[in-house]
């Protein structure tokens, strides 16, 4: 278990209201051995990341991109489209909460970039015991 | 979108995933049953719901504060949606039940 590692995760979407359940479900087929409280914390991320770029993009014709890495104990989310972003991205904390409200009350940071393309980028602090769910060792 | 009749109140289930490809249908069912009942909504059976969810119950809930109708919801028992739930602070802005029957009576008993 010390060695508990997760390979880099990437995968493509078409950017069609359809894609934050195709994230989701990419992450459990990815992350099985996560820690269950964890894995819900990136798929409520990861969807509402992936709804904004749906949303606001612009680019239908182009897919939007997810990359997942860990690297010393920090597990990082990105996603990425073909679309300008915002001139400000900031989180809407009266209700209706704003997805970017979500994973800013989630993640422990994130940031975005805006060149050719748009990149927001979370960052999870986790310990490799959240790492390997106890009962999926039994398998 | 289950939609099921319990005496004068309407008990919307959400079941299964909800999210910004649902929302619509949601909004609108939701739109639907405040213009009429009495409304409670349960996310029992609910495995995810987002923030366009979220915003569709909040514009349900606000629009049925000004025809004086209650709606409320039943938080139910999923991780993920009682973690969205405490994370944006959903049980301040919307009266939660645990319960099923006791959010069917406060829907009832409501003025």
């Amino acid at each position: 278990v010390s060695d508990a590692q997760l390979e880099p995760f990437h995968t493509d979407f078409q950017t069609t209201r359809h894609a934050p359940a195709e994230a989701r479900h990419a992450l459990e087929r990815y992350a099985r051995t996560i820690e269950p409280s964890l894995l819900d914390d990136l798929k409520l991320v990861t969807s509402e990341l992936v709804t904004n770029s749906v949303l606001h993009s612009g680019r239908p014709d182009k897919s939007i991109r997810l990359d997942l890495t860990l690297s010393d104990g920090v597990l990082k989310i990105e996603v990425v489209d073909c679309g300008k972003g915002c001139d400000v991205l900031v989180p809407r904390s009266t209700w209706p909460p704003s997805g970017l409200a979500v994973v800013s009350r989630i993640a422990d940071r994130w940031s975005y970039q805006k060149s050719h393309s748009f990149h927001v980028r979370c960052e999870f602090d986790v310990g490799t015991d959240r790492l390997i769910h106890r009962e999926s060792q039994t398998w | 979108v289950l939609v099921e009749g319990r005496g004068e109140v309407l008990l919307i289930r959400l079941l299964g995933e909800h999210d910004l490809a649902t929302a619509p249908l949601v909004r609108k069912s939701l739109e639907d049953a405040v213009r009429d009942s009495s409304v409670v909504v349960s996310l029992d059976d609910a495995e995810f719901v987002d923030s366009t969810v979220l915003g569709a119950l909040f514009s349900a809930a606000d629009a049925a504060r000004r025809l004086g109708r209650p709606l409320v919801l039943h938080l139910g028992t999923a991780p993920i949606v009682r973690r969205i739930a405490e994370l944006t602070g959903l049980t301040d802005v919307i009266p939660c039940f645990a319960n099923l029957e006791a959010a069917i009576g406060a829907a009832r008993e409501a003025p």
